[in-house]
């Protein structure tokens, strides 16, 4: 598509960019804030500030609660607190999907419910689903991102002139273009091992859906075939006849733990309880390592012995090492504090990259009469600032909405979502009405809300930064703290583009429209 | 990482052109590399490999084919006999990776 | 301890870039005012900062082990490379008793 291959890679780069760049924001914005899916859930859910004991749990105590919280078929699950997740949660499949009890790891006393969706329901699964889940096309439109991310790694370093040259680049320079294209170039030169490894990655955690055609070659009964064999998982069926009761399981974690070298587990699962054939999964918690191995051992569940040990292969392992290094749910905090920040610079990466199309086609664009220039500025910012935008009025309808409210019998954890696609929708036609001054106005209503939403924290449930820090709550201290910071950088960028819009800019930056910081 | 504006003025291309260049690249080039993935499972299969081992590699590599093909569908000089060998990749590939099934069922 | 070693690596690899930086032309120019950097400064700064690249990633490896240690080698990487980046457009004073010293070696190499 192109006079020679340098140009055809610059016409693949510049469309591809362009279609598929808002797609790729959100899944960057999202992907970027699941690094602290955990601690927005801490946020988002008072209830479950607690703080971390470190202590051994006894889970036998639970035997009976869990049994008979859960319906009788279902098999149900103790999820173990970590430093992460201080709660220790029983969950079970039940009518209305997943369902969950919370409780005081150190009291056994129920925990008041979670109202949000948060981090781990709602930006989880918007990263790689979109929440559209028919036909899978979330799962499907996510997956060409990560391909189309890895296609633009490429193409833009094949069309970089003198990547070697200006490895170092940034310019002060005066014209717009120059600057978003010298941004542009050295957060993707510097960042491109991250992105490539990020979206590759990503796109092997699913490469059982996204390949179908290799599933029913080799597993029969397709994807559930390929689960059973690849990941070894063990089952026997349920005999319907009452069994003997539930032993420790205590017992059969500690059995676990000595095999796993002192690992803890994260998970006990219970299969079939009550029936003659019931059986226990034990999994190792996976916050030891990059990989996210699933090292599961299987008991039964009246006498503790063990059934099955399960083997992963290692063609296995290299893609549970990827898996972690891209779910990063391991405990590392310098490196979560690392992939937050390539995660921004990635944001910066495609705004700017978004911001270039449109400053190199101002001019002919305006000349010919196009409309293309105004539509295509009026998307970005809906889907880049409105993103951030719709984020933050997501964390504030949260701490404004009271427990328990309900509106026309929507829930609560809905009407957050509703705000934020109504914010969200909203900021694409404030981007169409107010063109380039949309950047200041959603700069401003950043830095506002950033405060608002800190501000809020600290009244609705008394933890403001200083308590929570000291009371070694700093999940939600640091949450505070990077709002804080975010709406500082927002607000100074805000200032800095009314500045330059106004003409007062000192002499080196007379021009309009300059992204400093996509925040 | 993208170019100046030059890229866009480039010799004018037929629309219907355009919009096969780009069903190759995102299409074609999937279906190739979903094809060589069924076929590279069932050559190792038939090999003796390990059917989980086998969709692993293969699956995993399918990704970096699926982006290789994409950017050469993009960059080909003439579109048919682009199209022709994706399609042609498509078939061959479907056709091995039947081949476990034909000979498991005889 | 830790925390000493993260520092390290994050200095390191800044360190590192810096002597690349330093290496190229352009970034020379604007220290020493000297158009071309000398082919022999030059060499031995590439290799200093390719050096400096690699003892962070000992570092790293030494103190995450081999799995977390490539990953926090590989980010600190990119950190410290913009880090370089970000001095060189708003700070680029900061660079200069670098380039002095440089400056001053290759005289020093130069008469003897």
């Amino acid at each position: 598509m192109g006079a020679s291959f340098r140009e055809s890679m610059g016409w693949l780069h510049t469309w591809a960019g362009l279609v598929i760049g808002l797609l790729l924001f959100a899944v960057f914005w999202t992907g970027t804030l699941c690094v602290f899916d955990r601690e927005i859930d801490r946020w988002m859910n008072p209830s479950t500030r607690l703080v971390y004991s470190g202590e051994p749990i006894a889970i036998d105590g639970l035997r009976e609660e869990a049994g008979r919280l859960s319906p009788r078929t279902a098999p149900w699950a103790i999820v173990l607190p970590t430093p992460r997740e201080p709660v220790l949660s029983i969950g079970y499949r039940g009518r209305g999907g997943f369902e969950r009890t919370l409780f005081d790891p150190l009291t056994f006393k129920t925990v008041a419910p979670a109202e949000s969706w948060a981090g781990t329901r709602f930006f989880f699964p918007f990263h790689h689903t979109l929440h559209l889940r028919i036909w899978h096309l979330g799962t499907w439109l996510t997956g060409l991102a990560g391909v189309a991310m890895m296609a633009l790694c490429i193409s833009g370093v094949i069309i970089h002139r003198k990547i070697f040259v200006d490895f170092f680049t940034l310019r002060r320079s005066r014209q717009p273009q120059r600057l978003l294209l010298d941004l542009h170039n050295t957060t993707g030169t510097l960042g491109l091992i991250f992105y490539f490894v990020m979206s590759f990655s990503g796109v092997t955690i699913l490469a059982s859906v996204y390949y179908p055609s290799g599933v029913w070659v080799a597993f029969e009964g397709g994807r559930s075939g390929y689960v059973r064999d690849t990941y070894d998982v063990f089952s026997r069926p349920h005999l319907n006849q009452p069994g003997p009761p539930l032993g420790s399981l205590d017992a059969m974690a500690a059995t676990a733990r000595e095999a796993w070298g002192g690992l803890n587990p994260g998970l006990v699962r219970v299969f079939h309880h009550g029936d003659r054939n019931s059986y226990v999964e034990v999994r190792p918690s996976i916050e030891a390592e990059v990989a996210m191995r699933t090292d599961p051992f299987f008991f039964d569940a009246a006498t503790g012995a063990v059934l099955y040990r399960t083997s992963i292969r290692e063609t296995t392992q290299v893609q549970q090492f990827l898996t972690g290094l891209h779910f990063a749910q391991f405990r590392h905090w310098t490196l979560r504090w690392l992939y937050f920040a390539l995660g921004l610079l990635g944001c910066v990466l495609i705004v700017t990259g978004l911001l270039f199309w449109i400053e190199s086609r101002r001019k002919a664009h305006a000349a010919a009469d196009w409309k293309g220039v105004g539509f295509v500025e009026g998307l970005t910012i809906g889907g880049t600032g409105g993103m951030v935008l719709a984020t933050l009025a997501f964390f504030v309808a949260n701490r404004v909405l009271p427990s328990g409210a309900t509106f026309r019998g929507v829930a609560r954890y809905e009407l957050e979502i509703w705000v934020f696609l109504a914010v969200w929708v909203l900021s694409f036609a404030h981007g169409w009405m107010r063109c380039g001054a949309a950047w200041i106005d959603q700069c401003r209503l950043v830095a506002g809300l950033c405060i608002l939403a800190v501000a809020l924290n600290g009244a609705t449930t008394g933890d403001h930064v200083l308590r929570a820090w000291t009371d070694g709550k700093l999940a939600v201290a640091g949450m505070d703290l990077v709002l804080l910071a975010g709406g500082f950088a927002a607000a100074v960028t805000a200032w800095r583009l009314q500045r330059r819009r106004q003409g007062t800019a000192p002499k080196q930056f007379r021009h309009h429209h300059l992204e400093g910081q996509s925040s | 990482m993208a170019k100046p504006a030059s890229a866009s003025s480039s010799a004018p291309v037929g629309a219907g052109k355009v919009v096969v260049r780009v069903l190759a690249i995102v299409l074609g080039a999937y279906a190739a590399s979903a094809g060589a993935v069924a076929a590279g499972v069932a050559g190792l299969i038939l090999a003796g490999v390990n059917k989980s081992d086998a969709f692993t590699v293969c699956s995993i590599l399918g990704f970096l084919l699926y982006v290789g093909l994409a950017l050469w569908a993009a960059a080909a000089r003439r579109l048919v006999p682009m199209v022709g060998t994706l399609l042609l990749v498509t078939a061959a590939g479907t056709g091995i990776g039947l081949l476990p099934t034909l000979i498991g069922g005889a | 301890m830790q925390a000493v070693l993260i520092a390290a690596v994050l200095a390191v690899s800044y360190l590192g870039f810096a002597f690349l930086a330093l290496s190229q032309d352009r970034h020379w120019l604007h220290f020493s005012g000297e158009r071309h950097c000398p082919p022999r400064i030059a060499r031995s700064l590439r290799i200093a900062g390719y050096a400096l690249l690699i003892v962070g990633l000992g570092l790293a490896l030494f103190r995450d082990g081999a799995g977390f240690g490539s990953l926090v080698w590989g980010t600190t990487l990119t950190v410290g490379s913009f880090a370089v980046v970000c001095t060189l457009t708003w700070r680029p004073y900061w660079l200069r008793p670098l380039a002095l010293v440089c400056q001053r070696l290759a005289r020093r190499a130069v008469e003897s």
